[in-house]
């Protein structure tokens, strides 16, 4: 049975938008941005995580996945763990406002270096 | 209607477990947590929480909500005015949902400056086992 449009609606997710930036942190502190505020946010979500990284161990919470930020510009950031417990930040950044969902969707299918 | 009630409406929203709403001293104004989340505990996040809007604001101007998904744990800040409102939710609670429910309460929270009790009522509480499930579910 086909969907409702309602229902098309909800599960289908936009494309990313075409304005959105994009960056890399390596586990060696080493910074890929397609921008230069791209770098100056990967900068700030180190720093973000920091702050995070306190705040998940006193409530029990684990590691931090991911952070968002969202007013008229929104991020998400992806934190991946490997073997060796080294982390990898991967974000996407949208000069305009909208549903971090959106970037987190465009950064899962996202592969290699930064592009804008 | 009264903050608390928009504060106790939060945790209707699918995986929100409590909120707190932390003034710009760091005094928690009004709570919905879990009992076992002490009150110093929640200045903590708060206070972090807030350093971490700021650290956003500086390359992304104007920022408001901030968002810390952890394995366990999802956190939600968002800016009301000079104070500061902290959502507690499951990893899988989606931001838009939450930002839609924050929005419509921002006006009201936003101007509470005193101190405010949610009135507890253990019996409605076990009339609504969906809260309390989603409430265990986070924290164990």
């Amino acid at each position: 049975m086909p969907p409702s449009p309602g229902l098309t609606l909800v599960s289908t997710m936009p494309p990313p938008p075409s304005t959105a930036r994009s960056f890399i942190v390596h586990p060696d502190a080493r910074i890929l941005g397609s921008t230069a505020t791209a770098v100056e946010v990967a900068e700030s979500v180190l720093y973000i995580a920091q702050l995070a990284d306190a705040v998940g161990f006193a409530l029990g919470a684990g590691r931090l996945t991911a952070v968002e930020v969202l007013g008229p510009a929104s991020m998400y950031a992806a934190l991946t763990t490997d073997s060796t417990q080294r982390v990898t930040v991967r974000g996407l950044v949208d000069p305009a406002a909208g549903a971090t969902e959106t970037l987190a969707a465009a950064l899962e299918g996202a592969t290699g270096q930064p592009s804008s | 209607m009264k903050p608390t009630e928009l504060m106790a409406l939060l945790r209707d929203v699918p995986g929100v477990a409590g909120s707190c709403l932390v003034d710009p001293a760091g005094h928690v104004l009004i709570r919905d947590v879990p009992g076992d989340i002490a009150d110093d505990l929640l200045i903590s996040v708060g206070r972090r929480c807030q350093a971490a809007l700021m650290a956003a604001g500086m390359p992304l101007p104007g920022s408001d909500h901030v968002v810390l998904r952890f394995e366990r744990l999802t956190i939600f800040a968002k800016r009301v005015g000079a104070n500061l409102l902290v959502l507690l939710g499951e990893p899988g609670t989606r931001t838009t949902l939450v930002r839609t429910a924050t929005r419509v309460s921002e006006a009201t929270l936003a101007a509470v400056t005193q101190p405010q009790e949610i009135p507890t009522h253990p019996a409605s509480a076990e009339a609504r086992p969906g809260r309390r499930r989603r409430r265990d579910e986070v924290w164990g």
